[in-house]
This record gives C-alpha cells, sequence and structure tokens, in this order.
C-alpha cells in the first residue's frame, strides 16, 4: 500500500494496524450499522487521523473484491485472485516443504534455514498435515532444541574443553 | 548491519547480521523509517509461534522507502512510502492452501517479510 505524502510515519502505523483489526473484527463477528458494540482498548486515535481513515477507500471494500476474508474463500475469493504466475525463487538454501504443499513454492524466506538435531525434527513436524497437533508439538519441540543447540553452539569451546577435562579426570581414576 | 535476533523464549539481542539484498525478482528492499511492535510479535518473542527459529528477527508493522526493485515490480518506484505487512517467514514453503482460500497475509507464495 502506498502511503500519500501528507501522512506521518506514526499516523500510518497506527491505522493501518488498529483500524484494519477492528474493521475485520466488526465484519467477522457480523456487526452491521446500528448494532449495539462494545470494544475495549486504550487507543484513542486522534481526531485528524480518525479524519485520515474515513478518507482513505479500503481496497477490500467491494465483497467482489474482498479475499482477506477466509469465509468468502468458498465463493469469489479464487476468482478474485488473478496474477500472472511468479517465477521460481532459487533454493540457495535448504527448504523445509510441508506434506501439506508437495513443491517448493515460488517465494520464500531465507533467513535461518534448518540445520542440526532441530533441523531433523522441524523436517518430521512438516511430514505431518498442518490439521494434526502432532505437527504443531514437533515444531515447538524443535524450537526449544534449537535453542539448547544454539546455546551450546556459542559456548563449543567451553563445552569441548569441559567433556576434554572430563574424560582425562575418568582415565586418571580408572588408571 | 545492526538488527535484533531472536536467542529463545523472552530472549532477544541486537547483532550484526548482513545486509539483505533481492533474492526474487518481485523483491523491494526498503529503508525502514518508523517501525511498531505488535502482538504477533509478543507471542514469537515468548516462543509461542512453532518454528520460530533462534537468529530471527521479528518485525512486520513498519514504514519504509523503497531503496532498490526487483525487475519484476510494476507497482512501486525508487523513493516511494509503503506499507507492507506480511509475516515474517524462514525457510519454510507455506501451504498454497492460504493463497487459494485467499488468507494472502498468511502466505508466504506472494509475499514475505524478510529482517534477515
Amino acid at each position: 500500500m502506498k502511503i500519500p505524502d501528507d501522512m506521518s510515519d506514526e499516523d500510518v502505523l497506527l491505522l493501518t494496524d488498529v483500524f484494519p483489526t477492528g474493521y475485520q473484527a466488526a465484519e467477522m463477528g457480523s456487526i452491521a450499522e446500528g448494532d449495539p458494540a462494545f470494544g475495549g482498548g486504550v487507543i484513542r486515535p486522534r481526531k485528524e487521523q480518525r479524519s485520515m481513515a474515513t478518507r482513505t477507500e479500503p481496497a477490500d471494500r467491494r465483497p467482489s473484491s474482498r479475499p482477506g476474508v477466509p469465509m468468502y474463500g468458498r465463493a469469489g475469493a479464487r476468482a478474485a485472485i488473478t496474477r500472472p504466475p511468479l517465477d521460481q525463487q532459487r533454493a540457495e538454501v535448504p527448504v523445509l516443504i510441508g506434506v501439506d504443499v508437495g513443491r517448493l513454492t515460488p517465494v520464500f524466506g531465507t533467513m535461518q534455514p534448518p540445520r542440526g538435531l532441530s533441523g531433523l525434527i522441524r523436517r518430521a513436524g512438516y511430514r505431518i498435515p498442518e490439521h494434526k497437533a502432532g505437527r504443531w508439538m514437533l515444531l515447538l519441540l524443535g524450537d526449544r532444541v534449537d535453542v539448547w543447540e544454539s546455546r551450546l553452539r556459542r559456548r563449543r569451546w567451553l563445552v569441548l574443553g569441559a567433556a576434554a577435562a572430563g574424560v582425562l579426570l575418568w582415565r586418571r581414576r580408572a588408571a | 548491519m545492526l538488527a535484533m535476533a531472536y536467542l529463545g523464549p523472552s530472549r532477544v539481542k541486537a547483532v550484526k547480521k548482513p545486509e539483505p539484498r533481492l533474492e526474487h525478482p518481485n523483491d523491494v528492499l526498503l529503508r525502514v523509517t518508523r517501525a511498531a511492535i505488535c502482538g504477533s510479535d509478543v507471542h514469537l518473542y515468548h516462543g509461542l509461534i512453532p518454528d520460530t527459529r533462534v537468529g530471527s528477527t521479528f518485525g512486520h508493522e513498519f514504514v519504509g522507502v523503497v531503496e532498490e526493485l526487483g525487475p519484476s515490480v510494476e507497482t512501486l518506484a525508487r523513493g516511494d512510502r509503503p506499507r507492507p505487512s506480511g509475516p515474517a517467514s524462514s525457510a519454510t514453503a507455506t501451504p498454497p492452501a492460504v493463497t487459494t482460500a485467499g488468507r494472502r497475509n498468511s502466505c508466504a507464495c506472494r509475499s514475505r517479510t524478510s529482517g534477515r
């Protein structure tokens, strides 16, 4: 979304997060004009921010072009998405592909490629369909293992030194 | 560049990371001018979102100025101020089902936000 020149960064961040969230909540809650509604929160937009919101035209105002609401997916969302296919991004790092996908998507993140034991656990997790709890449990387990792996990796010389000292001590006692 | 890195539940640190680069013809490189913390970032910070990898940089509520564009980008120009939105995705391909169901905000097929 391009931003008008007269809007400050702070106004943009407030309006594009708070208002769409409330808009979608009202829409998904089937709140119609005139309905009584109760809302809680501490954010109170200034008058000029409210004015900016009212003169902003939501891209999905017409239900026929509203791909952002899952409940509309059955009716017309597929028809609304008519973009040319994307070029395929080259995979320069290992990318985990969920069993639900079955192929490399055109675009993917490359920030933190899977590695080590946590990578194996995550790989196993993505072999389980996403509607199964086991998938998410394995991914969470992989996260915790990842944390310990990274701690050991950062202190690898300390760990290796302690292990070597332990072996020496054990040998001396055995002798 | 200096960026926030996730080290584990409730642990983050500012670390040096490689400069971001274009990886796809549709990629856009932004210089972030203002960022906010979303409730989703707090869930990530607490380690409650599955597959949050150590070293990840959080943040998806931000405004920036376009510095570099991929050759396939037609709707933006250098110097534009777009307001992106999307999940930060790690090296994982997101199911196409989220696209076909219209949930583009959950899909890495069409867009991704990478803090590297």
